[in-house]
């Protein structure tokens, strides 16, 4: 009589079909060597399956992102630079000397609509200017 | 995760950093190799995931990590640095010594160094399977070989396991 070997393994695992499981556990019923296998490599697999699960050390994940990227760009950077460019084409950009950090949203607007009435041209980029 | 679901690059550490972390200490025994392997799966993930097309998320997601731990170790070049205990595989019967009195730590170092006494290809797909919780179409699927291969390494790895842990 052949021996399981391989196939014990699978049946421990779930690894087989119907027609496959019928036929070990035909074999084990009449076979001693194979059952004193199987109680062997079942036990080697809960002693595996029994080790304890670690936990991942703090802070990978943070290190991890801060690691120099070669060749790669996140979207946000994208989005970031399209906002840059969006900006400079808008005129909403204020020269370092003008930087100041209380500004309100007002101020912002109050500004570009400036820069709209001395140069008429930014407008076009978001049509004409109407209202007074 | 459905098949259909790109994940996000913190979903995939988030979900899977620990797992990746015990499959890397398990096959390496350790602490410092796995941490450092986590870093590089999750590095090259995230660069993946550009080009990712929805499939087998775990299929993939260990495949890289796979091929990244085999990188790193061509890289290094240096065996595990877990040494078998001491005094453990004596045949006379060892008296424990007082930081294994418990014994299921002292039975988690002695399958740990059993582990890492099999063949890489052998100790790669008992992890995957018995660690990891991968099926044996996901392990294949990893490691680039046929079902039947797997199959035959999780249950000579267990075998071989067994006889070292006699």
């Amino acid at each position: 009589m052949s021996h399981l070997g391989d196939a014990l393994g699978a049946y421990l695992d779930g690894e087989v079909d119907d027609a496959e499981r019928s036929g070990v556990t035909a074999h084990l019923a009449e076979c001693e060597v194979c059952r004193a296998e199987l109680g062997d490599v079942s036990w080697a697999r809960s002693a595996v399956r029994g080790l304890p699960v670690l936990d991942l050390p703090g802070g990978l994940a943070v290190r991890g992102s801060r690691r120099p990227r070669r060749g790669f760009r996140p979207v946000w950077a994208w989005a970031a630079s399209a906002f840059a460019v969006t900006a400079l084409a808008l005129g909403l950009v204020i020269a370092p000397g003008q930087v100041d950090t209380a500004f309100d949203i007002g101020t912002l607007v109050d500004r570009h609509v400036a820069r709209v009435v001395v140069d008429p041209g930014i407008s076009t980029i978001r049509g004409p200017v109407n209202g007074p | 995760m459905p098949d259909d679901a790109v994940p996000s690059w913190e979903e995939v550490a988030r979900v899977h950093g620990r797992t990746i972390y015990n499959f890397a200490y398990r096959l390496t025994g350790n602490a410092d190799d796995a941490h450092d392997l986590v870093q590089e799966v999750l590095l090259r993930v995230r660069k993946g995931l550009l080009a990712y097309t929805p499939g087998s998320f775990e299929g993939w997601l260990w495949r890289i990590t796979r091929n990244a731990f085999l990188d790193e170790m061509r890289r290094r070049k240096r065996r595990p640095t877990v040494p078998l205990p001491e005094g453990d595989r004596d045949e006379t019967g060892a008296v424990p010594s007082p930081e294994d009195v418990l014994a299921g730590t002292r039975l988690s170092g002695e399958v740990q160094a059993a582990l890492l006494q099999l063949p890489y290809d052998f100790r790669e797909a008992v992890v995957l399977c018995d660690v990891v919780g991968l099926s044996y179409e996901e392990i294949a699927a990893a490691a680039d070989v046929p079902v039947g291969t797997v199959r035959s390494r999780i249950h000579r790895g267990r075998r071989m396991l067994k006889d070292l842990l006699a």
